[in-house]
């Protein structure tokens, strides 16, 4: 706050400079305006609100939301992904796709030094790759990790990935949350896990650590020797813990703090009206983005094994209704089964998604033989393995944060003549109930799909993915066809015939249902409006400036 | 009590059981007693006939979200558009459920210790005292905890668990009672008549020794719907039925939108906590005689 204070000081004495300088002055405006004049203006601190203790610094050793967001402004990627997923030189300057896509040769930049003003070179690349990124980065090393055969330096300017196939989707994986680079000359030779510099990150980052108080705040200078010109243009960020997201709110209108990374739904309209705050709406959040609220049915379960029932049950649920009442707009319809977030994956006007209709929902139901006694919940009358009379009623599982979604979907399967009984279980037993005991009918769950369908949605549909892995195949969906697919799309390097085979798979999806793809969700980051030039995320204060 | 009023009757010697009820009527009429037995049967009339007062069921998303109360939705609707009225008549039901099973469990086991332990005296007192105190310094609220932890949240669990965990206090009363009534004279009469060892205990001591307990009741079971509106309000509610508390821990994401959602199921629970506190209040004030 002293500092931003400074700022304020250093703006008065820029007005009264300009008053004196006297009539090129034109029209009313008074002071240096930053948003409408484009000049970022220079200096001052950015308080930012934390969800929760980070824990640790490394992010090159975990796929944690809460390390992440607040490591990432410390590190950097070899290439930067815009927000548009489009890729942009970082730690590399330049590289080349060979061999089909089986090699990438990737030009460092030259004169990056670290944080403690040792040079970085791409040894470092290698060592982080080879001691962290593929071994403890859970992503990174389930894809990149499987696919690579080696990475090799031939000259401290040059690293090269060379894969067993081709590898399409390397370079959207590369970026400071899937790859970070951490410095060799830190961690060489030592227990990684336990290694200091895990709370004193040394990177190459737009910002350095000062100082971390656990469970309290985290304080960073600005690097003066960035590599890319003129970054960042703020002095200082200080992140707080702020656990309680409606206290978040308070203390950004109380001035406190000028960032969140979410805004509360019930919140978001009041901030909206009163003009003094801008928002960035992103698919990416701290555990992932482009994620799916995504029904599962446990198929291993005769119940659950006639594909009318599932169908009957998604036309059943008015999904307009989530968007609205439980995400308050933050997030639209999912109109396929991978998100709209990658769009040269996503097929647009899909037929035969499941479209809400009461009436029809009904007369499915009646068709698949779950018949209607009076008013209550329907009973089976013919249905393969399920014996006659069976109640329609089964067990739906979630995360407790999730309880909102369990609660509009049981209205809405109660009104066509389901029984649904909620079973709210915290994460690490749900992850064992579901993926090792299997012991659930339905649930669910929020599938990130990542920037490439290898990343995170591969993984919700092959055969071999099934248990005993948290967020797997959790309906167990078994069909050779699909996972033909996914290999080849695995292995297709040119962009349209990928398009292609991602289409005719979600083809096949939509056909088997076995999933109900819910809702795609989206964040609101949320700051006042004399700030600007942020990105939703990785390094998303580089480029920032605000006035006072 | 008829029992116990005819025996008083033949023994004029004998414990005043028989001018208890009147006393107790009389304390009723106090405006503390009126109050709480007032609250106390609103909360036992809105769980019972709660499918009958309820305008929708409680889970139904039948509204528009947020609405203020109004005359359609006398208490408003929440974030889904599901009435609030009805949320909270149900929620009347799931608490008057809990805390009845678990006053009947309280009521078996705490009588049952107390009357052995008192009545037998020597070491079966001795153990059953240390059973009784081992109970007692158990925290209640974090071993609900721990089962809900474990096992997933469900009334049936919580009701065993508050039910095993409540009764120390219920058997140490009865305990002290029966201390002072088995070597009163009516009881030594018996004993002399030749009176079974369980008839002496059922039909002399009990009847006498129930009182002061009853009115402990109360508070017990007070406690037992703030557990429960407690854990409802950490998010550990059973989902499958409505609980003021879970309503109360649902809107305290919309306090600043929805004022509503907060101040009907809080007003819910503190009516209910506070008729049953009155309530026993003013039974024990006229057992003890201060009125």
């Amino acid at each position: 706050m002293a500092a931003r204070r400074l700022v304020a000081l250093a703006g008065a004495a820029a007005l009264l400079l300009t008053a004196c300088a006297g009539s090129d002055n034109e029209g009313n405006e008074t002071r240096p305006d930053a948003r409408s004049s484009g000049a970022p203006a220079k200096g001052g601190t950015l308080s930012v609100a934390l969800d929760s203790d980070p824990g640790a610094l490394n992010p090159a050793i975990t796929t944690s939301g809460g390390t992440h967001t607040a490591s990432e402004l410390v590190f950097s990627g070899l290439v930067e992904l815009t927000p548009k997923l489009e890729q942009v030189p970082e730690l590399a300057e330049s590289w080349e796709v060979l061999e089909n896509g089986a090699l990438y040769r990737f030009n460092l930049r030259n004169g990056v030094t670290w944080h403690d003003g040792k040079p970085f070179t791409s040894a470092d690349v290698k060592h982080t790759f080879d001691t962290m990124l593929l071994k403890l980065h859970s992503r990174t090393a389930a894809s990149v990790g499987a696919a690579l055969s080696s990475i090799t330096t031939p000259d401290p300017d040059t690293v090269e990935f060379r894969f067993k196939q081709p590898y399409a989707p390397l370079l959207q994986q590369l970026d400071v949350t899937e790859a970070p680079i951490l410095p060799k000359h830190l961690y060489e030779g030592t227990d990684v896990a336990k290694n200091p510099a895990n709370n004193k990150p040394v990177g190459t980052g737009p910002f350095k650590l000062v100082s971390y108080t656990p469970g309290s705040e985290l304080r960073f200078t600005a690097n003066r020797e960035y590599f890319k010109k003129d970054l960042p243009y703020l002095d200082e960020v200080v992140m707080r813990v702020i656990p309680d997201k409606g206290n978040q709110v308070v203390a950004l209108e109380a001035g406190e703090v000028d960032w969140l990374f979410g805004t509360p739904g019930p919140d978001l309209p009041r901030l909206k009206s009163s003009g003094k705050y801008d928002f960035i709406t992103t698919p990416l959040n701290p555990g992932g983005s482009n994620c799916i609220m995504t029904v599962s049915f446990n198929l291993d379960r005769p119940l659950f094994q006639d594909v009318r029932l599932r169908r009957a049950l998604g036309t059943a649920l008015d999904r307009d209704q989530f968007v609205d009442r439980v995400l308050f707009g933050q997030g639209r319809v999912a109109e396929a089964p991978i998100s709209s977030g990658i769009p040269f994956a996503h097929a647009s006007g899909l037929k035969g998604m499941p479209e809400f209709d009461r009436a029809e929902a009904e007369r499915l139901l009646d068709e698949a033989g779950w018949k209607r006694q009076g008013g209550g919940t329907r009973t089976s009358a013919g249905v393969a393995g399920v014996p006659d009379g069976t109640p329609l009623a089964f067990g739906f599982t979630h995360f407790p944060t999730f309880s909102a979604y369990a609660q509009l979907l049981r209205a809405q399967l109660t009104s066509v003549g389901a029984d649904v009984m909620l079973q709210p279980l915290e994460p690490p037993v749900f992850a064992d109930t579901v993926f090792k005991a299997r012991n659930f009918d339905t649930n669910i769950i929020s599938y990130c799909n990542g920037v490439d369908p290898e990343i995170g949605v591969k993984r919700m549909y092959v055969t071999s993915n099934i248990g005993p892995v948290p967020f797997s195949n959790s309906s167990a969906y078994r069909n050779p066809e699909v996972d033909k697919l996914f290999e080849d799309a695995r292995t297709t390097v040119d962009p349209k015939a990928r398009t292609q085979i991602y289409r005719t798979l979600q083809e096949k999806l939509v056909q088997d249902l076995p999933y109900l793809w819910i809702v795609e969700t989206e964040a609101n980051r949320v700051f006042p409006n004399t700030c600007k030039g942020f990105t939703p995320s990785g390094h998303f204060a580089e480029a920032a400036s605000c006035t006072t | 009590m008829s029992a116990t009023a005819e025996l008083a009757g033949a023994q004029p010697a004998a414990t005043p059981v028989g001018r208890r009820p009147r006393l107790l009527v009389r304390s009723l009429r106090t405006p503390g007693g009126a109050v709480g037995a007032g609250l106390s049967l609103l909360l036992v009339a809105a769980g019972l006939l709660a499918p009958l007062l309820a305008p929708t069921d409680p889970f139904a998303v039948d509204g528009p979200p947020l609405t203020a109360p109004s005359g359609a939705y006398p208490f408003g609707t929440d974030a889904l558009g599901r009435d609030l009225l009805s949320g909270v008549i149900y929620g009347a039901r799931t608490s008057l459920i809990v805390a009845a099973s678990v006053a009947a469990m309280v009521i078996v086991i705490g009588t049952t210790v107390g009357l052995w332990a008192g009545y037998f005296g020597g070491w079966v007192d001795d153990a059953l005292m240390r059973i009784t105190e081992l109970f007692q310094v158990l925290p209640r609220f974090f071993m609900a905890l721990v089962v809900i932890a474990f096992f997933g949240p469900g009334l049936d669990r919580l009701v065993l668990l508050l039910g095993v965990t409540s009764w120390p206090l219920l058997a140490r009363v009865i305990r002290v009672e029966v201390l002072a009534l088995r070597h009163r004279e009516f009881v030594e009469a018996a004993r002399v008549h030749g009176a079974s060892r369980t008839r002496i205990l059922l039909r002399e001591i009990l009847p006498n020794a129930l009182p002061p307990g009853i009115a402990l009741l109360g508070l017990v079971v007070a406690q037992v719907i703030l557990i429960e509106a407690s854990l409802g309000f950490l998010g550990l509610g059973d989902p499958n039925v409505t609980s003021w508390g879970t309503l109360a821990s649902e809107a305290q994401r919309f306090l600043r939108v929805a004022w509503w959602l907060s101040l009907f199921p809080g007003l819910a629970i503190l009516l209910a906590v506070l008729g049953l506190n009155l309530l026993g209040d003013a039974v024990t004030d006229a057992l003890t005689g201060r009125r």
